[in-house]
Order: structure tokens, then C-alpha cells, then sequence
């Protein structure tokens, strides 16, 4: 397999944008990849395209925005986890020596409210179970109950994700907010608030992927390479093992263990980490799943500031989902998008390690499987 | 799968299951419910509900399973949002319930949510869920049983 590189990434901003089409959104966040790469898109040869509300064909016309060249454009579906699953093909493609270059994109427009993750008229709808923040407030519940853990450490997570998205123009909120202002919004599902919920959003994000080798034909000044990755779909747990109930970082665990293999690297060399903080809790979870932290000290570690941008284990240093925004096409390329400022020193107030960070990690969860990607500048 | 596809002819004042097919008799309103699942027969493993093939070892063959009506809370949360389309009125919890050595089924309190502790013996019981054209639409819910919730209230 050939190394890979990203020469580039773009976005455009997250938020509410009702006037915008999803060609106007994906078009601008193209063309901030392609000029951030050096390449332009008449050398682009496949792209790859992460969206999930969008309708049939959803990803020629947004990519077909730049000009028809007849390149394959595959849509790709991994619900939250859409875009690094569409990454995830672009560096298969590149690595294994089929194409030199590719475009990856992920792109959504949402209504307001709470998502629908089942049919209006499923089961899990009728008897009011389809609620995605239960899902993790389940989880919270039972953390707190196996761990040292209070209400204000999951709420601590959003008050670090608003104050990094208040550095960051890209972010759908842009301002800081107190822990009291988190511990007092609207209680969605016990112990998780409105505050610590991600919202719905319009927005887009791309990046351009190269082969090493071809790397140097274009203009691109720096670049970061594709180190590791995995992707799972949930693997069955049986019920006899572990304790019953335990917050399940299996999954997590099981996917980290072969990225990091795969890279050569340990959990200790990670120097910036974008997980999926769909809801505050999340961000918990997924440091303990990707051994970051000892499971049961994640929520300390959050309390005492080890993931703020700042801290030893800087975490979701763009405001992450809660406040970047999570347009769940979009969510998995925005993560690489930070990864690339992150380790190319280009991070401006929400740079982490004095502009010397090596290594990035993302985990990109999604209703059907999650991906794990690891770079290095 | 919908409650229009459970059912061929529905008329007026009919009680009806949710999802038939989740109950190993005729669920009865007020009664505990008994819930059909799978045993795979080469790993033990117990599913809910019923399925083809052992999710865990992936063999065939798997047997019917009588599960319920009585479980553990292993965790719960209080919902405070309406969710469209649902027939629960906020706030009401949902449990996932250990049944026996397994599996855990996910479904919801909607009294005495309030005094839900992790551990807790529950019930599962038979209840309307749903009013819809007439006609009444039953599923299992979980019930704190009664002792216990008296016995936790005195204890606090």
C-alpha cells in the first residue's frame, strides 16, 4: 500500500443557512479545499461523498458544481459517520494504486428539532424510544452510577466545546457559555440539557487526497499523512461478558487498538483527538474507549481540564459537534479538516502543543458503524 | 415493521398488539407479559426479539425462548422532550431491563419513574399504549413493583 497524503481541506461554515442550496454549500467548501491543495479539480480522478438527507444523486450535483469531468462520484451513507467513511474509500483507492488523486465531501442541510433516527410509525417511534440523547443519557446514567462522575462533568464538556468554537469563524455557535448556563437549560433526557445536545445544522467540508509519490507535482506547501484507520460496524457483545451493563467502550476499544497498529503509535503519542460528541457525554466515553484516560477517569479528566486546548489531551479543539455543529454528512470531514489545521501549525487561538503537534485522531461514530483515523504531520 | 402491517382488518374497539409477534401468547391488558425471543442453541446466547441467526456466533437454529416478566433496571433515563409521532407524553423514563441471564430488552415507566434505581427489580407488564381510530394498541412496558417502590420511599 502507498502512502497517502491531504494537501488540503476547506469547509464552509456551519450553521442555519435556509437561502443556500446544497450546491452552494458543497461548491464552497470544494473550492476552499481544492486552493487550500494546490490541485485543481480538472485533476481530480474519483470523489467520494458523505451525505445522508440528501436525495438520490446527491453527490454529482454538488461535485458536478466544479465541472463535468466524467470522474466516478459515490455517494456514501454511514449516517453520522457518512464523510470519514467516504474518506476512508478515497485512501483505499489511493493507497492501493488505483487512482493518485481524490476529492472527499460531506455535505447536509437539517430541519430544527430532534433528529428522527427511526420511521414515524416504527415501534421505536409509537413507545418513545427512538430518542437519540437517551441514548447517551442511558449510558451517562450508568457511568455515574460504576464511576466517581456528577452531572457537572458531563455539562463541563460543553462549556470547553463553546469556548473552542468561540475560536473558531467556521462553528455554527460562537460563544462561550457558563456551567450554570449548561446545568440550567432544558433537561432533554436526565442528566443530559439542552446545552449539552448538538444542534442540527446546514454546512459542508472537504478534503483533497493525494499519493505520496504524485504529491510534489502540485503547489501544496505542507501536508499531513494518512497513518491508520479502522472501521466497524458494532460487533456483538455477549451478554456474559464484562459487567452487566457497564458503559460499553468495547467498540471504541476494539476499532483504536487496530488504527493505532496500523500506525505504528500508542495512545500516549496522540497529540490532538476530534471525537463524537453528539451529546456531552460522548466525549467521556470516547476518550476512555480510545485509552486515552483509564476507563472510569474520563469525567475527571474533563473536569480538570486535560481536554482543553491547552490541556495534556486537547479534545474536539473546534468546538466539536456540540458547537461546531453537526451536519451528520459533514461532521466526519469537518474532524479532518481540524486534524490538518491542527498539524500543520495553521490553528490560530485553538492551535494546541505551540504549533508542534505530530500526531491526530479522530473517531467518527454513526448509527451503522464507526471509523477511527489516524494522521501524521 | 408498522402496526398497519400487524394487522388485516382492524375494526372499531379491537384491542391489538403493537408487534404480535414480540409475545409468545395473545397479550392480554393488565396482565404480565411473557415476550418470545431466541436461545441459539450453540452458544447459549438469547436475543429479543426472535432473530434467524445467532448474532454473537453467528449459528442457525435457534429455539424459542420464553422471556419475562420479571428483570433487573440496569440503567434508566427520564425523557423530557416530546419525541413526534410517539404515543408517550413526557416525562416518562426509558429502562433497559436484564432479563434472567439475558438479554435486555429496552422499554419504557411511566409511573413511579421517579423513585428508578439502578438494580431495581421491575415487571413487565401488558398495557394500552396506543388509542388510535378507535381501536387500542397494547405492548409491555415495565412496572416498579409495588413493594419494592414502597420499600425504597420508606427507606429515603
Amino acid at each position: 500500500m502507498r502512502d497517502v497524503l491531504v494537501l488540503g481541506a476547506g469547509l464552509h461554515r456551519f450553521g442555519r443557512f435556509p437561502d443556500k442550496s446544497l450546491q452552494d454549500l458543497g461548491r464552497e467548501a470544494i473550492e476552499n479545499a481544492l486552493a487550500d491543495s494546490g490541485v485543481p479539480f480538472k485533476e481530480i480522478e474519483v470523489a467520494y461523498v458523505g451525505r445522508v438527507l440528501a436525495g438520490m444523486g446527491a453527490g454529482l450535483n454538488v461535485v458536478s458544481e466544479m465541472g463535468r469531468t466524467g470522474i466516478p462520484v459515490i455517494n456514501i451513507e454511514m449516517a453520522c459517520a457518512s464523510s470519514t467513511s467516504a474518506f476512508r474509500e478515497a485512501y483505499l483507492a489511493i493507497a492501493s494504486g488505483i487512482y493518485d488523486t481524490a476529492l472527499v465531501v460531506g455535505f447536509e442541510k437539517m430541519q430544527r428539532g430532534l433528529i428522527q433516527i427511526s420511521d414515524q410509525k416504527s415501534y421505536q417511534t409509537v413507545m418513545g424510544l427512538a430518542v437519540m440523547p437517551a441514548a447517551y443519557a442511558l449510558q451517562a446514567q450508568r457511568y455515574m452510577a460504576d464511576h466517581e462522575a456528577t452531572p457537572e462533568m458531563f455539562a463541563q464538556v460543553s462549556v470547553k466545546s463553546h469556548r473552542n468554537g468561540a475560536a473558531n469563524p467556521y462553528a455554527q455557535y460562537q460563544s462561550a457559555v457558563t456551567l450554570e448556563e449548561v446545568m440550567s437549560s432544558r433537561m432533554i433526557a436526565d442528566p443530559v440539557t439542552l446545552l449539552q445536545c448538538s444542534p442540527t445544522t446546514d454546512g459542508a467540508a472537504a478534503v483533497v487526497l493525494c499519493a505520496a509519490s504524485r504529491a510534489a507535482h502540485y503547489s501544496a506547501k505542507r501536508s499531513i499523512r494518512v497513518a491508520g484507520w479502522a472501521t466497524g460496524s458494532g460487533r456483538y457483545q455477549p451478554q456474559g461478558e464484562g459487567d452487566e451493563g457497564e458503559a460499553d467502550t468495547g467498540e471504541i476499544g476494539r476499532l483504536a487498538s487496530l488504527a493505532f497498529e496500523r500506525a505504528g503509535i500508542a495512545p500516549q503519542d496522540v497529540d490532538v483527538t476530534q471525537v463524537h460528541d453528539a451529546f456531552a457525554p460522548g466525549e467521556i466515553f470516547s476518550i476512555e474507549g480510545l485509552g486515552l484516560v483509564p476507563v472510569g477517569e474520563g469525567a475527571r479528566a474533563v473536569w480538570e481540564g486535560r481536554t482543553e486546548i491547552t490541556g495534556d489531551i486537547p479534545v474536539n479543539t473546534d468546538g466539536g459537534l456540540l458547537s461546531r455543529g453537526h451536519p451528520i454528512g459533514a461532521t466526519g470531514c469537518a474532524m479532518v479538516t481540524e486534524v490538518f489545521r491542527q498539524l500543520t501549525g495553521e490553528a490560530g487561538a485553538r492551535q494546541v502543543k505551540d504549533g508542534d503537534a505530530k500526531v491526530g485522531l479522530i473517531q467518527n461514530a454513526g448509527i451503522g458503524g464507526m471509523n477511527i483515523l489516524v494522521f501524521e504531520r | 415493521m408498522t402496526k398497519a402491517e400487524i394487522v388485516e382488518k382492524p375494526g372499531a374497539g379491537e384491542v391489538i398488539a403493537l408487534r404480535a409477534e414480540m409475545f409468545s401468547e395473545t397479550p392480554e391488558p393488565g396482565q404480565p407479559a411473557r415476550l418470545l425471543g431466541s436461545e441459539c442453541p450453540a452458544c447459549g446466547e438469547r436475543f429479543f426479539p426472535r432473530r434467524k441467526y445467532c448474532a454473537a456466533c453467528t449459528g442457525g437454529g435457534l429455539r424459542d425462548v420464553i422471556l419475562g416478566p420479571g428483570g433487573k433496571v440496569e440503567t434508566y433515563t427520564i425523557v423530557r422532550q416530546q419525541l413526534p409521532g410517539s404515543a408517550m407524553v413526557p416525562p416518562y423514563a426509558i429502562v433497559n431491563v436484564r432479563l434472567g441471564k439475558g438479554p435486555t430488552v429496552q422499554t419504557v415507566v411511566r409511573e413511579g419513574y421517579e423513585s428508578l434505581t439502578i438494580g431495581q427489580a421491575v415487571v413487565l407488564m401488558v398495557e394500552p399504549v396506543l388509542e388510535e381510530d378507535g381501536r387500542t394498541y397494547v405492548s409491555f412496558v415495565a412496572r416498579v413493583e409495588p413493594n419494592q417502590q414502597a420499600g425504597l420511599r420508606e427507606g429515603k
